[in-house]
């Protein structure tokens, strides 16, 4: 059964006439965790704020286990939701004790019952400090438990996060990013996760959905996306991507870098003549000039800790007997991003690579590559 | 499944325009009055004295605002860049003078200056020197000027210090590298980055300077709060003085419109990131350190030290004979007024500034900042915007009683609070809203998605967090209350004085030396605050700095 | 600090409202006066009053207009009995706006004579007070001023002090010479007496013999009773000033100098009639008049009451005998005059 169910939600900016949040429409069923992925702007946290009652949306329904919260200008107060919240500075109250904190939200319980949520809760976040203790007295991380802990106590049937891993430095955040999913699934509750990092969202996220400018671009699990992006900004989002036209040749495609075969169960829907080659940079190999392969020059090389973004462009590439110099023009300018592992690359070096992976589009037909 | 609620309208919403309107209704009162016909002596002003009124009141806002602005900025200046000896306990003491009400000081100085005072005393016996005339003569205009400037510059040093510590060195260091000496620095960097806070402090002046009545009364200065006092008391005349209180109503809000205008669209602050403020200058010569100090010294006393011994010398001759059960009874009432006012100040602050955060409507705010417009009207324009409602009010319940109760709303300290809620609204509004602005507002929606109603976040959250802000709103309001004079003297209940009224009503009996008993008190009772208070905002900026 | 607010505040609320005061009616015996009146003279009298006759007196302060408006708005509903002014144009225009009620006694006719009361016992004089000129002694003859006229004189330009025309003595000086020489004629002297000022009038009347004494000017016109209080001042400074100036009660060869009284009168809705005509009796009474009149270097009412040391030494002098309500029937028009000629 769903647990939240968004039709056609819609939000302006008070000013203008933008739309924060722009025909949303999304399900997700229990147990699920989804995270809300955008650049800063694309209304992402607005979403989430609305699905909290923290604002109210234009038009648009929000239905929660079946009860319809939000209906066009009609809402349900935020406190009368069942929905928890992690914000992205905790937001501790600091005058409370880590006890009073969590136990914040289990107003009308008795006391015995309040002592044994509260708990239990600390325990299932990990959080081992004296209870007694203020949140000013604890580290970050411990501050986040605390704040899982005191979202999570009233056993709420959504679980609403605002970038929770932005405040941790990277060394922290994939063990963090783990146990948080850890979390969540052990108690089997439903999450929403807003977040900018791709990778916070591909970590933990069963259902990863794309927003821009207010509009949901694509929902889909991690894997589709990755694989399937529905559009050129998805495809960026996920990694740098390249695109490279190509001609229609018997047998392959040729393009600037030289000549691609065509693999086996490649179809073209129809006969196009022109098409573009999809492939990331880490979808390559270097090889050496005896293979077939693709050539191109380096114009700029970067050093990036773990690895080296190559720039390469081919036109100026000279010392190629691949068919590079059937595009020797100017004008044209073909540059690509490539990967590799850390070596002394400088500008002017020859690069030769092929394609692990490709994808191919034309206007109307797409094709898949395994 | 729990109602739906229409979001955009809620109890809140509603409380805050409820408390717009009381606010608002003694100045559209006033406006209003402004169609109808003036009273019988208004020609009679007219021809003969409202010309007198507008050109002493701009003489007045020129002087006084010319004069503040030198004192104010240079001694600003001086504390935040330079390194002088006692500079630390400068920064402080020269915001003392606030706690001198403008009128008190005038009489003080009178005492110091007059014929049979300390000063021509020594003068003549002392030194054999004789003075005829009207040397130290300060019972005029250029008087009246001096002794405003002096009482009220504290408003723009301190809007002007704030300032000047909160800008970044790194302009202030590019400048210099780029050739310029302190003084340019000074005048073409700092100065106008400070413009809008300038301005704010001059304008603030300003409406303290057409609010004064008890200074420019009894210097003989007419203005159009003198007018006001005029018409309503010596000619008896209620008609003409809500009149001229309509006219000055209007100076007021154009004022406000040109500062407003003033500040146009331009962005005056730094970016976050480069918040240090700027270091002291320390590589002054010695001479040059105690020049600085001396200055600084030089301006406290004459707007304090100086007065304030009038004051304890005037009270040694009389507190025999002045202080007695009844004066005791005065300072009690005097006290408990203020403070049950400015916890009302507080509370109904509270109320507003939450509002304004639960609501998602932007004119919530535009609202809650017009609630504050009566801290730029005159006490005297609101005093009688007060009355004339309450009075419809208590006629109608006089004759829904069929006249078995009295005067019950205008004639108690009833119309007095709630004149001083519309006055001094602002005082507390802003403390308080600064204190929200700092808990941020994650606290209380964290507190709201945890199930709490907003009555009980309010109570549990956001009430204990801004505890420092509702104290030092209420310590604001407080003070301002136990030095206001114009309002008081015209809405007091029958046989009530206050501190300052008292102060007043003997001052002007000829009773002066006996009038700096109530006047003591208040300002004593003024400097305990403005201490306070400045480790308050000490400490702030003291975090500020850290980061 | 919840729980110290939710202390104090009613606290507080409490403590405001009962300590608002105002006049009682409850049951015992009280009269209640509004008066003008803030001198410490009366406060001992009130108590004595109160010691003989056991009658509570409530004293409510505020200036004339102030109390008359009071009286004005609360109507009917007053809780006042007596109301006490310091100028008889402030009683005339009570009794003018229907605020006061005459009364008839015995005692009060036989103590105070008919030119100082009103005709038919609407007020009572309970003490009064001249309007001097003070001079120079060292730098003016006062052989040669005589008169309130010869101030307008111009060979007396500059050399005049005198307070605001906002002050009611003033004002009622003026009146008194529009009745005596006309509407015009006074408007003429006014005028004259502003061309001859030696500043912008400011300050008490006191500061006026100060001006004298310091030589700003030579003239001043003051009340008898600062010249006695400045002789008997605590602050040498201010006996010294006193003692430069000498008095001069001019007109004394035709009507006579500018008096003007300080004089009581029952509210017309007073609820304890009859224990404010006890208080009026009492105050007229020989020694309540010399307490009530000495102590402020006032001149009583009571002829048979003795007068202050100072006073004596002053002797006696022919005043206005201008029937006194005229001070308040000229008022405002005294103050449209000193509008017109420009007596700040």
């Amino acid at each position: 059964m769903a647990i939240i169910e968004l039709n056609n939600i819609s939000k302006r900016y008070r000013s203008g006439d933008k739309f924060a949040v722009n025909d949303v429409s999304f399900s997700l069923n229990k147990g699920e965790i989804l995270a809300l992925v955008g650049e800063s702007g694309s209304g992402k946290t607005t979403l989430l704020r609305l699905i909290a009652g923290l604002e109210h949306p234009d038009s648009g329904t929000i239905s929660l286990s079946g009860d319809v919260i939000v209906e066009g200008r009609k809402s349900l107060p935020a406190n009368k939701r069942k929905t928890g919240m992690v914000f992205q500075d905790y937001a501790l109250f600091p005058h409370l004790t880590i006890f009073e904190n969590v136990a914040f939200g289990l107003k009308g319980y008795k006391k015995k019952e309040v002592q044994r949520r509260v708990f239990e809760t600390i325990e299932l976040t990990g959080l081992k400090e004296d209870v007694k203790k203020y949140p000013h007295e604890l580290s970050g991380g411990q501050q986040q438990r605390v704040a899982l802990a005191r979202a999570l106590a009233p056993r709420p049937e959504l679980l609403l996060m605002d970038e929770p891993f932005s405040n941790l430095d990277t060394i922290l955040r994939d063990q963090v990013r783990e146990e948080v999913r850890q979390i969540i699934k052990s108690v089997g509750i439903t999450a929403i996760l807003v977040t900018h990092d791709t990778k916070d969202a591909f970590s933990t996220a069963d259902k990863i959905a794309v927003m821009l400018e207010g509009r949901l671009l694509q929902i889909d699990t991690p894997n589709t996306l990755y694989d399937e992006p529905n559009s050129a900004y998805v495809a960026e989002l996920f990694g740098k991507s390249n695109s490279v036209e190509a001609t229609v040749e018997p047998g392959g495609f040729q393009t600037p870098f030289g000549f691609v075969s065509r693999p086996v169960n490649c179809r073209l829907a129809n006969d196009a003549d022109k098409v573009n080659l999809f492939f990331r940079a880490e979808e390559t190999d270097f090889c050496n000039a005896e293979e077939p392969h693709l050539c191109g020059m380096v114009e700029k090389c970067m050093y990036l800790g773990d690895h080296m973004q190559l720039k390469v462009c081919c036109n100026r590439c000279t010392d190629c007997e691949n068919g590079a110099e059937l595009f020797e023009s100017d004008e044209i300018s073909h540059n690509i991003l490539l990967r590799s592992p850390v070596q002394t690359w400088k500008p002017g070096d020859i690069v030769r690579f092929k394609l692990k992976n490709f994808k191919v589009k034309t206007t109307e037909a797409k094709a898949k590559q395994e | 499944m729990a109602k739906k609620t229409t979001y955009w309208w809620n109890k809140w919403t509603g409380g805050a325009v409820l408390i717009l309107l009381l606010v608002l209704t003694p100045i559209f009162t006033i406006l209003i009055k402004l169609f109808d016909t003036p009273g019988e002596h208004w020609r009679h002003i007219v021809s003969n004295l409202l010309p007198g009124y507008f050109s002493n009141s701009l003489i007045l806002l020129l002087g006084v605002g010319i004069l503040t602005f030198i004192i104010g900025v240079s001694m600003a200046w001086l504390v935040s860049i330079y390194e002088f000896p006692g500079r630390k306990y400068f920064e402080w003491l020269l915001i003392l003078p606030l706690a001198f009400p403008s009128y008190m000081m005038a009489y003080s100085y009178v005492g110091i200056l007059e014929y049979t005072g300390p000063v021509q005393a020594f003068f003549r016996n002392t030194l054999g020197i004789h003075f005829k005339g009207p040397i130290f003569d300060i019972m005029n205009m250029p008087g009246a000027i001096f002794i405003l400037a002096i009482s009220l510059f504290p408003y723009v040093y301190v809007i002007c210090r704030a300032s000047f510590m909160t800008q970044s060195n790194q302009l202030q260091e590019a400048a210099l590298l780029l050739g310029s000496n302190r003084m340019r620095v000074f005048t073409k960097v700092a100065l106008p980055m400070a413009r809008p806070a300038v301005a704010g402090g001059v304008a603030l002046v300003g409406m303290e300077v057409l609010n004064d009545y008890g200074t420019v009364k009894y210097f003989g200065v007419d203005t159009f709060t003198s007018g006001i006092f005029r018409a309503w008391f010596s000619f008896g005349d209620i008609n003409t003085a809500i009149y001229l209180s309509g006219i000055l109503t209007l100076i007021v809000l154009v004022l406000i419109w040109l500062e407003n205008l003033q500040r146009g669209k331009r962005v005056w602050s730094t970016p976050r990131g480069s918040s240090k403020p700027a270091a002291r200058v320390e590589s002054q010569s010695k001479s040059t350190r105690v020049l600085y100090t001396s200055l600084c010294a030089f301006v406290l006393l004459i707007s304090f030290a100086l007065p304030l011994t009038q004051l304890f010398y005037w009270v040694s001759l009389t507190w025999r004979e002045v202080v007695n059960s009844e004066f005791l009874i005065l300072i009690l009432r005097s006290f408990s007024l203020a403070i049950g006012s400015a916890v009302a100040i507080a509370i109904l602050s509270i109320f507003l500034l939450y509002a304004v955060r639960l609501s998602p409507l932007k004119w919530t705010r535009h609202i809650a900042r017009g609630a504050s417009l009566g801290y730029a009207i005159p006490g005297a324009v609101i005093a009688v915007g007060v009355m004339i409602p309450m009075l419809n009010l208590d006629r109608f319940l006089i004759w829904l009683t069929a006249g078995s109760v009295g005067l019950i709303l205008s004639g108690t300290v009833f119309i007095l609070i709630v004149a001083y809620i519309v006055r001094f609204m602002a005082v507390g509004y802003n403390a308080i809203d600064a204190g929200f602005q700092k808990t941020g507002a994650s606290v209380n929606e964290v507190a709201r998605s945890l199930g709490a109603s907003p009555i009980r976040t309010l109570w549990k959250i956001d009430l204990p967090l801004i505890k420092t802000s509702i104290a030092g709103a209420v310590l604001l309001a407080f003070v301002d209350i136990l030095k206001e004079l114009p309002l008081t003297l015209i809405l007091r209940p029958f046989n009530f004085h206050t501190l300052a009224t008292k102060a007043f009503d003997m001052a002007t009996n000829e009773m002066i030396a006996e009038s700096a008993n109530a006047s003591l008190i208040v300002v004593l009772t003024g400097v305990i605050p403005i201490i306070v208070l400045n480790n308050m905002i000490g400490k702030r900026s003291k975090n500020l700095i850290k980061t | 600090m919840n729980k110290i607010l939710k202390f104090i505040l009613p606290v507080v609320i409490a403590g405001v409202f009962a300590s608002c005061g105002g006049p009682s009616t409850s049951g015992e015996d009280v009269v209640n006066v509004y008066t003008h009146r803030h001198y410490k003279a009366d406060d001992q009298l009130f108590a004595k009053f109160t010691e003989e006759t056991g009658i509570k007196v409530n004293i409510v302060n505020a200036s004339a207009d102030e109390l008359i408006q009071r009286l004005e708005t609360e109507g009917k509903n007053s809780k006042a009995d007596v109301l006490i002014t310091v100028d008889a144009g402030r009683l005339f225009r009570a009794q003018d706006k229907d605020l006061l009620q005459p009364v008839q006694s015995e005692i009060l006719n036989k103590n105070i004579g008919s030119e100082f009361r009103e005709k038919d016992g609407y007020w009572y004089g309970l003490t009064y007070r001249a309007r001097i000129i003070a001079y120079a002694k060292d730098r003016v003859n006062p052989e040669e001023i005589k008169t309130y006229e010869d101030l307008a004189d111009p060979k007396y330009k500059g050399k005049i002090v005198i307070r605001s025309s906002e002050n009611i003595y003033n004002q009622s000086l003026l009146a008194s010479i529009i009745v005596a020489d006309g509407e015009e004629k006074a408007r003429e002297w006014a005028s004259g007496v502003v061309a001859n000022m030696a500043r912008n009038p400011k300050g008490s009347d006191r500061d006026q013999v100060k001006a004298v004494a310091s030589g700003e000017g030579d003239i001043a016109v003051v009340n008898t009773y600062y010249i006695g209080l400045m002789l008997n001042d605590k602050n040498e400074e201010e006996r010294k000033a006193g003692e430069s100036v000498g008095i001069i009660f001019p007109n004394q060869d035709d009507r006579g100098t500018h008096i003007n009284i300080s004089g009581i009168g029952v509210t017309k809705y007073a609820p304890n009639k009859e224990n404010a005509v006890k208080l009026m009796e009492f105050l007229s009474g020989r020694e309540a008049q010399q307490t009530l009149a000495n102590l402020n270097y006032e001149y009583p009412i009571n002829s048979k009451a003795s007068k202050a040391d100072i006073l004596k030494t002053w002797g006696d002098f022919k005043a206005d005998d201008i029937e006194l309500y005229n001070l308040g029937k000229y008022n405002s028009d005294a103050v449209k005059i000193f509008d017109e000629v420009g007596w700040k």
